[in-house]
């Protein structure tokens, strides 16, 4: 046996990738590992020598550590704390250490042929206390393993949360410049739509620069001026860039106006450097964000992070869909590459987002499909104007098609009949939440709405207040009545109490799946789901998020119970029902008895003992 | 009566500072996790050690500093950690417990000089000043003359539960259910009478009132609003609120019987949430697993039996 072996094929595996990759062997010239591995010795005490380091040229967080052994049966421990030993257990002690500083890939290699050779790999992200098995078998090239880890979910969360702090942020800066709630997400729509253009994205810099030929009044003025002069110059970028986009007519007319007040603004167009910073900040933490993570509703997040405390928008029932939703949307309705999608409450356009997600995954790289999919599959209708601006925004940074965003009424006539001929496929609605149980339109009028512009069988998902759900009588008993004359209900699926926690909303929803135009069958049976717990936990400052990184499993189980109409104890049950039945798990579900135990019994037994003696 | 610095009586120093969510819970564990509430000796969970950070010994005396029940102060009968905002006092000198308890009191009457977000205790805890000794009067109560309750089972026999074999019943076939009824909650005054509301704690008691009662005693009360679906065994006359239906048995009930149901109806807790209640038809529609007899009838005799059977049935 001999380890050497089994280094030279590793060595000569990255030998191939010397022009992005620096290649180290037991030690690095790096003073940051080397302080790290100081004390990491398999043995125990002493300096940690680990057979192969390497680092990105482009990236300084990423770091690669490797352990080899030649037998395969030296692979890994079944306690993973024989560090000497096995190449797993010594590869996991390693990163443990260099994890403090470094998001680590910890690669442990075994075996003396290419066809022996076992590979295993751990993503361990920085200050991460676990690290998490990642990648097959097989030694990946430097850019699939630089690719793989940014676009891992353990980095998309650390990535994620990243960016909520830095939202939080911008949210007190821009407070602080007494920008309005209202504006903040336009601002900053209006800087990333600018950003995509390399000549702003060039010449921001520069502005209010001077040089030595300059006289001393000349300096004072081009310094005064140049905050007024980058504003003015933003909002023509982004007008161009939309007037390029194909945005013409009143559309554009009124983004114009949507974004006029920053030429106007006393902070960004007359304070030194304000918005010049503020420009640099988004480029670097925002854009770079959109970048890595492409498809996902970036703009949404802001604007509900900047409404949290001001939620001027809950007279207006607005409750954005919390980004795992939306993305279960498009699972739920089995959206591909030949879909076409439509939401008729579109916001700032979250679902639509998700969904060309899912559609350009499965062109799998075709590009003109993904052409066609960007400018054809993804239509959406939204009422108001500041909110219209931002979905469109949203969907330029996405690099949509752009002109499939309608500012109107879904109600309308013409609207209807423009949709229609776009030949929907799939419907994704979150309608706003009646505020006025008399006036407002109710949110089943809005998932009619939606089902009537969709082709025959296509698939609607909603989300909606338990109550429409549940109406035995009334004016929302009719309108379930109507849903099930003309189309099917699918199924019903109960969501978490605090989903829409983070706009700071109470309402307990859930999701409604029909297919479109065919008659709710008289013996049909429909799937209900108690999807109580996505896993996700309130956290101080943060809202609901995915702490521990649960959703991915849970949404697969969700995902696979509905689409197999599998029925579990406490889960899920199916049920054949009517208008006049609440459409909803809690209603038909079993109690799981099998869950029920003695102390359940002694803990009321207790309960009952206390206040005896609490009260007598 | 002289006053002193409550520094002059007890070494104070912060708490852990822990958030709970950081820390593992862990039922088996020794180490408390003592929080801001004010009920539970301020105890929210059991968690493991954390790191090598020693928990404070059993005997001291925790005040929240903030929250709405600010200077909250308990004896802490077990090791513990502590969460944010919480001063641990330890006694300069030896200190029985009715001291102890005295001292928890005469911080706790200092609570109107302070307001959470407002003016909270951080601060000036350390100096506020209290009676530096324990008065003659406190001297003379004895703790033991207030009875731990007895923690043996009635019947000594393990009895199993075997829900596989129980049958389903509707809740009309064992229980006349109706809404309950009382004074309203903005009218009442203090007296004798329990006056059950929607809550979930105090066997759903909030006061003792001044009026005649309306529902019997040996009943159920069931929350169908506030906290839906908590259950409990009335022994004594009582009103209530609209929120709670009142479960009149239709066979011989007794407290032993009754503890058993109330277990069981907790159960469909799930079924409800701020969107929707449980209302009086929903109710009476609802089914219930229960242990039969040869005759496929409710077997009370097995509930009974099953409740006697466990740990402190002898202090029912």
């Amino acid at each position: 046996m001999n380890e050497r072996k089994t280094e030279s094929i590793v060595r000569s595996h990255f030998g191939k990738f010397k022009d992005i990759i620096h290649f180290e062997e037991q030690a690095s010239d790096n003073a940051k590992i080397n302080k790290l591995l100081k004390s990491a010795s398999k043995k125990g005490s002493g300096k940690g020598r680990p057979e192969f380091l390497i680092s990105f040229f482009g990236n300084s967080e990423l770091l690669i550590v490797i352990e080899c052994k030649a037998d395969n049966t030296k692979h890994e421990s079944p306690t993973k704390d024989k560090f000497s030993e096995f190449a797993v257990d010594g590869v996991l002690l390693y990163s443990s250490y260099l994890s403090k500083d470094f998001d680590v890939l910890a690669i442990a290699v075994s075996g003396q042929t290419k066809q022996q050779l076992k590979v295993s790999h751990f993503l361990q992200l920085k200050g991460e206390r676990k690290a998490v098995a990642i990648f097959g078998n097989k030694l990946l090239s430097a850019n699939d393993y630089l690719d793989g880890y940014l676009k891992s979910p353990e980095k998309f969360r650390q990535d994620y949360n990243t960016l909520l702090e830095f939202t939080k942020q911008l949210n007190e800066t821009l407070h602080s410049y007494k920008i309005l709630e209202s504006q903040r997400s336009l601002l900053i729509s209006c800087i990333l739509i600018a950003l995509e253009n390399k000549a702003f994205k060039t010449a921001y810099p520069l502005f209010g620069s001077t040089n030595t030929k300059d006289t001393a009044e000349d300096k004072k003025e081009k310094v005064e001026n140049a905050s007024k002069e980058l504003a003015n110059y933003l909002v023509d970028t982004v007008s161009n860039e939309l007037k390029n986009a194909n945005i013409k007519g009143d559309k554009l007319d009124n983004l114009n106006i949507q974004f006029s007040f920053i030429r106007t603004d006393t902070s960004l167009s007359t304070k030194k450097e304000v918005l010049k910073n503020l420009i640099t900040n988004i480029d670097e933490n925002i854009n770079s964000f959109i970048k890595t993570h492409e498809y996902f509703d970036v703009l949404g997040q802001l604007y509900i992070e900047f409404l949290r405390y001001a939620n001027s928008d809950k007279g207006l029932g607005i409750v954005l869909t919390p980004p795992h939703i939306t993305e279960l949307f498009s699972d739920l309705a089995q959206v591909n590459k030949n879909s076409i999608a439509y939401d008729n409450c579109t916001g700032t356009s979250g679902f639509l987002i998700s969904g060309m997600k899912k559609m350009i995954e499965s062109a799998k790289g075709d590009q003109e499909k993904i052409k066609e999919i960007k400018k054809n599959h993804l239509i959406g209708v939204e009422y108001q104007s500041h909110i219209f601006a931002l979905a469109v925004s949203n969907m330029y940074i996405h690099q949509d098609g752009k002109t499939n965003i309608i500012n109107g009424n879904c109600f309308d006539d013409d609207i209807i009949k423009l949709v229609k001929n776009r030949k929907p496929t799939v419907g994704f609605l979150n309608p706003p939440y009646k505020a006025d149980k008399k006036k407002d339109i109710d949110e089943l009028e809005f998932v009619l709405n939606n089902l009537e512009c969709l082709v025959d069988g296509g698939t609607c998902v909603a989300i909606v207040p338990m109550q429409s759900a549940l109406a035995q009588s009334g004016k929302v008993f009719e309108l379930k009545k109507k849903l099930l004359e003309n189309h099917t209900l699918e199924a019903v699926l109960s969501m978490p109490d605090e989903l829409f926690i983070n706009s700071d909303v109470g309402v307990v929803a859930c999701i409604m799946v029909f297919t479109a135009h065919k008659p709710h069958p008289e013996n049909k049976e429909t799937f209900f789901g108690y999807f109580k717990d996505d896993g996700f936990e309130k956290r101080k400052n943060k809202g609901r998020i995915d702490v521990y990184g649960k959703w991915e499993n849970i949404k697969d189980k969700w995902v696979h119970h509905f689409r197999n109409r599998t029925e579990e104890a406490g889960f899920s049950v199916k049920k054949i029902v009517s208008a006049y039945d609440e459409w909803c798990a809690e209603a038909f579900m079993e109690t799981d008895y099998s869950k029920l135990t003695p102390s359940d019994f002694l803990n009321e037994v207790k309960k009952y003992v206390a206040f005896k003696v609490l009260n007598q | 009566m002289k006053l002193v610095e409550l520094n002059t009586i007890f070494d104070i120093q912060y708490g852990n500072q822990f958030d709970l969510y950081k820390l593992e819970t862990d039922e088996l564990s020794d180490i408390n996790f003592v929080s801001r509430s004010s009920q539970n000796l301020g105890v929210m969970a059991k968690v493991s050690r954390f790191n090598d950070v020693e928990p404070f010994p059993a005997g001291l005396i925790t005040v929240t500093l903030g929250g709405t029940y600010l200077l909250s102060s308990f004896i802490q009968q077990d090791i513990f950690y502590t969460a944010q905002n919480i001063k641990v006092l330890k006694p300069k000198r030896e200190m029985s417990v009715i001291e102890k308890l005295y001292y928890c009191k005469v911080i706790e009457a200092n609570r109107y000089r302070y307001t959470s977000h407002g003016r909270e205790a951080n601060i000036t805890l350390d100096t506020l000043l209290v009676p530096d000794r324990l008065p003659e009067d406190f001297r003379k109560i004895k703790l033991d003359s207030v009875p731990l309750p007895n923690t043996n089972p009635l019947i000594k026999k393990k009895i199993e539960l075997h829900p596989e074999n129980w049958k389903y019943f509707k809740y009309n076939e064992l229980f006349s259910i109706e809404r309950g009824k009382g004074p309203r909650i903005k009218d009442v005054v203090k007296g004798n009478t329990p006056f059950v509301t929607s809550i979930d704690s105090n066997n759903g008691i909030t006061n003792f009132i001044d009026a005649p009662t309306v529902h019997s005693a040996n009943t159920i009360s069931v929350n169908r609003n506030g906290s839906v679906a908590e259950a409990f065994y009335q022994p004594l006359a009582y009103c209530s609120t609209e929120d709670v239906h009142i479960f009149t048995p239709k066979f011989k009930i007794n407290k032993y019987i009754a503890l058993f149901f109330v277990t069981l109806i907790k159960m469909e807790k799930y079924r409800y949430s701020y969107g929707r209640k449980w209302g009086l038809e929903r109710m009476k529609e609802s089914i219930i697993k229960l242990p039969v007899d040869k005759k496929g009838s409710p077997d009370f005799d097995f509930m009974e039996d099953f409740v006697k059977s466990l740990p402190y049935s002898s202090s029912l």
